[in-house]
């Protein structure tokens, strides 16, 4: 008797190729058939094929059900049920699409103007890029030279399986010799196209019933397949005919030794890559070193080629309808996908726009990065490291990289999930020695395996639980898997001969948990020692408080382990008894509570009254409003994740100690999550701004050479330095003042000024320009000294706009305007202006 | 010690009023400028600005009835109007003020 299991369907991106394709390996392994059905739309799939899945069009909420029949019916019903709960919500990773685009926003304006040819369309992937066209054609597949041959049906099928078991291998070896990540499970979407059974059996159906040709029958499944997802409601799935497409125009390549359409396609010097539309095998095929930016007239922010050129930071703008016929080959183009535009053969003032504000973009990349590499330290000398969370050995390389100053959470569960076969030993000694090897000495902790709760793991077969995160996960499953754990143990032990390798338990509530995990690793290393294996014996054991009993029984594990490091996640909603994926009690969770605050306390105090190390490495970590108090706490270090790390460490760094004390006892003391946020928010807006001017923002050589250029030079000037966050609406604003009468104030002096949303931080900006520019008319009122003041549209409290009313008013003199003329450098400006 | 009108260059008794457009800038430059010049010609003045501040150093009725003059230098229609209901009046831009202030003063002999 058939099983059935109903279910809603929970992924926001509806079946698309990769959550099917995960679907079709799970349902696989099974003897019994599974019958996909959706119930809103009655359309059946083959459970065990990507294709048919992906076909059924399903979307988000959809009632759905499983059909399960066959003689291990029970076995797949339990099986498929644990993977409908627990890993299959997870399959759809969030596509991260970038501005929706919504009215589009007006341009700078030394983009408006006449005979300007810009065309806007949707970004896909951000930057500004500037090349030569090269046009990509997409040839459709059709026959080859003197038609499509044709055998028997038979061995039309023949062929055609051949083609298939050929592309499923050329797409395997692409597979190894590309890096994880985008590419990578791209690469896989297609192979599992390549490899559906519903997709071979349709070509096959149709080659015997139509008595056509190999090529013939591809290019007519495709175009089923095509047309049932470009009928559907999603975007999404609509644009996975392209997939479908891309791998039917491979097949037909390999049958009839036509070379694949991105053969063709040679870029051997830098280019803007313009087409219609773009495989994403085509894609990858392209020379990346060479492609500065794509722009594609169809296409949308989801498809396969846009997540691929975001996975390689190039910038793409899609959605410019007949952009491919508009544009000459070898035109010059500027791409500017932050502002979802393209510029055909830019006249020179705009090119000198971009000239600069490129410029600008990457100082500003520079600084970020200036900054994330310097060390995580007060500005009145307090230590507090700033590490980051990671889980593979890239990510180390890249966290490192990006100013990281250890690892205070190297996650392992990754290295068991989505695998066949758990990871032996050696495997994972390869990737913790790695990671050793990556942190040249700098600390690594290793956290063991935290399994079930919310990452359950299908092959250790544990069954559903009613209460996961109260349940058996982590350190409570060692003792019934030691082979997994010793495995882990031993690996790790063995990596830390190679560098600062510390090892850490998730999940403790209570000491002997401890005892018999110390004792576990001294039994290793009797081992190791037996076996004349290298390891370091003084290796630092740790342990996550997670759990609030921890917070009580301090002393007692104080005596037992060396180090601990609090996971705020997990702590906050077993204290404050809320599950954050829950809708209901969602927003009572917060890391902000005072009474967690307290506790926090509490916990840090007790480690460090033992003199042992403590960390953090939960999300809290890596909120830059949560950075003071951890320098209140006197932490002894945060983990956070790598992207965070800049800005988290920009505010470590301007803070003073005493300050965040003081921060500290007040937000404790306080009665909701709502007043902490408010006092966090208001100590971070002191941090910043309190200085109208700093020498950073006086410039006293600048070859702007017209009033428009001088202005924006300006408010590029305070963008680079964080003041004002949109300098195209601050730029906008300060014309808007200038149309009403213009602020030049004769003797070569002019004052813009105005009071716009798009700045953060009142600022009063200096720019001496090389050469005088005209101001108001030709021939009238020449500038050579600006002085540009700008106010937060939100200004509160007077004291800024005290300190520009008394500068407006000393400017009226004239012995203060020549002081200023003739001022040595930029800090006898800024002490001219202070005061 | 209000002067004699009848006699060209004698000192007078005046206010002012400056506002403009942002109030962030003019405004305080025009009622500096205006503050000078009338101080460097020996006039009594009283400046009252309206800008990002709101209305500073503002003018009672009784200082505007005691007044010879009212100069508006203002880029934005005056707040309070009223109270110079009674008084006359030089307008003018607040940019005037701020690049010629001496010609304002050689009109009020």
């Amino acid at each position: 008797m058939a099983l059935e299991i109903p279910f809603t369907f929970p992924l926001k991106n509806g079946m698309h190729a990769r959550p099917a394709s995960r679907f079709q390996d799970v349902a696989g392994a099974y003897r019994s058939s599974i019958t996909f059905v959706n119930r809103q739309t009655g359309a059946r799939a083959n459970g065990k094929s990507t294709l048919s899945l992906v076909a059924s069009v399903t979307r988000q909420g959809d009632p759905c059900a499983l059909i399960i029949e066959g003689e291990d019916e029970e076995e797949a019903r339990q099986g498929m049920q644990r993977f409908l709960t627990d890993e299959f919500p997870g399959c759809d990773e969030d596509l991260v699409i970038p501005q929706a685009p919504g009215s589009p926003r007006s341009l700078p304006r030394a983009l408006r103007g006449e005979n300007l040819r810009i065309e806007r369309g949707i970004a896909a992937s951000g930057g500004i890029a500037r090349a030569p066209a090269v046009l990509l054609s997409r040839r459709a597949p059709g026959p080859p030279p003197g038609g499509w041959p044709k055998g028997t049906a038979d061995d039309e099928v023949a062929r055609v399986l051949a083609a298939v078991r050929d592309a499923q291998a050329s797409m395997r070896a692409r597979m190894d010799s590309a890096p994880r990540g985008v590419e990578h499970d791209i690469l896989r979407a297609h192979l599992s196209i390549a490899s559906d059974p519903e997709f071979a059996g349709s070509v096959e159906e149709t080659l015997r019933l139509k008595h056509c040709s190999a090529g013939e029958a591809l290019l007519e499944t495709a175009r089923r397949y095509g047309e049932t997802l470009s009928a559907s409601g999603s975007v999404y799935l609509r644009e996975r005919v392209l997939d479908i497409e891309d791998v039917t125009a491979r097949l037909i390549a390999a049958l009839y030794g036509v070379p694949d359409a991105g053969a063709h396609v040679q870029v051997t010097d830098d280019a803007v890559c313009v087409a219609e539309s773009l495989a994403p095998s085509d894609f990858i095929a392209l020379d990346r070193r060479h492609v500065r930016a794509l722009v594609l007239s169809q296409g949308g922010v989801t498809s396969h080629t846009a997540i691929l050129a975001r996975a390689f930071a190039i910038p793409c703008v899609t959605g410019i309808p007949g952009i491919h016929r508009t544009v000459r080959r070898a035109e010059d183009l500027i791409v500017d996908a932050d502002r979802a535009l393209v510029i055909l053969s830019p006249p020179e003032r705009v090119g000198r726009f971009y000239d600069r504000e490129s410029r600008k973009l990457a100082l500003m990349r520079a600084s970020l990065e200036r900054h994330a590499n310097l060390p995580g330290v007060s500005s009145d000398g307090k230590r507090l490291e700033i590490a980051a969370n990671a889980a593979s050995p890239e990510e180390v390389g890249a966290a490192f990289a990006g100013g990281a100053e250890g690892v205070g959470l190297f996650r392992t569960e990754m290295l068991f999930m989505g695998k066949e076969e758990l990871p032996g030993e050696e495997e994972q000694y390869a990737v913790y020695a790695e990671v050793a090897k990556c942190a040249s000495g700098r600390p690594v902790i290793i956290r063991t395996f935290d399994i079930g709760g919310d990452k359950p793991l299908p092959s250790l077969r544990i069954p559903p639980e009613e209460n996961p995160f109260l349940g058996y996960r982590a350190i409570r499953l060692y003792a019934e898997y030691p082979a997994l754990i010793n495995a882990q143990l031993r690996a790790i032990l063995r990596a830390s001969a190679l560098g600062n390798l510390k090892v850490m338990f998730p999940m403790v509530c209570s000491l002997h948990e401890v005892r018999a995990m110390k004792k576990l690793i001294l039994e290793l290393m009797k081992d190791l020692d037996a076996e004349g294996a290298a390891f370091n014996r003084q290796i630092p054991v740790g342990i996550m408080v997670e759990i609030p009993s921890v917070a009580f029984i301090l002393d007692q594990l104080c005596r037992e382990v060396d180090f601990f490091s609090i996971g705020s996640n997990d702590l906050t909603q077993y204290f404050l008894a809320v599950d954050r994926a829950n809708r209901n009690v969602a927003s009572l969770y917060t890391p902000f509570h005072p009474s967690f605050l307290r506790l926090l306390k509490q916990i840090i105090d007790g480690v460090h009254r033992h003199g042992k190390w403590i960390g953090l490495c939960g999300e809290m970590g890596g909120n830059p409003l949560a950075a003071p108090l951890f320098l209140g706490y006197g932490i002894d270090e945060i983990s956070l994740s790598p992207s965070l790390i800049p800005a988290v460490k920009d505010v470590v760094r301007r803070c003073r100690v005493p300050d965040c004390e003081a921060l500290l006892s007040s937000v404790m003391e306080m009665e909701d999550p709502e007043g902490v946020e408010t006092a966090l928010k208001d100590h971070a807006a002191s941090l910043r701004g309190s200085a109208l001017i700093t020498e950073d923002i006086v410039r006293l050589s600048s070859q702007s050479a017209s009033k428009d250029e001088a202005i924006r030079e300006l408010v590029d000037m305070l963008h680079a330095d964080g003041r004002v966050d949109d300098p195209d609406a601050v730029e906008d604003a300060v014309w808007l003042r200038e149309e009403t009468y213009p602020t030049g104030m004769g003797y070569g002096v002019a004052i813009p000024h105005c009071k716009s949303p798009g700045v953060t931080v009142n600022s009063i900006a200096v720019l001496k320009l090389d050469a005088p520019v005209f101001w108001k008319m030709p021939d009238q009122d020449p500038v050579q000294f600006l002085i540009l003041i700008t106010i937060a549209a939100s200004a509160k409290g007077d004291e800024h706009l005290k300190i520009i009313a008394g500068l407006a008013r000393r400017l009226v003199h004239e012995e203060f305007r020549q002081q200023l003329m003739d001022a040595a450098g930029p800090g006898t400006i800024v002490d001219l202006l202070e005061h | 010690m209000v002067g004699n009108e009848s006699e060209k260059g004698d000192a007078m008794k005046l206010v002012a009023v400056t506002a403009c457009p942002t109030g962030i800038a003019h405004t305080y430059m025009a009622a500096e400028q205006l503050e000078k010049t009338a101080k460097k010609h020996g006039h009594a003045i009283k400046v009252e600005t309206q800008g990002s501040m709101g209305i500073e150093n503002e003018l009672t009725q009784e200082e505007i009835d005691g007044a010879d003059l009212a100069i508006f230098a203002v880029g934005i229609p005056v707040r309070n109007i009223e109270r110079f209901a009674k008084i006359r009046v030089l307008e003018m831009p607040v940019q005037d003020a701020i690049k010629n202030p001496e010609s304002i003063f050689a009109k009020l002999g």
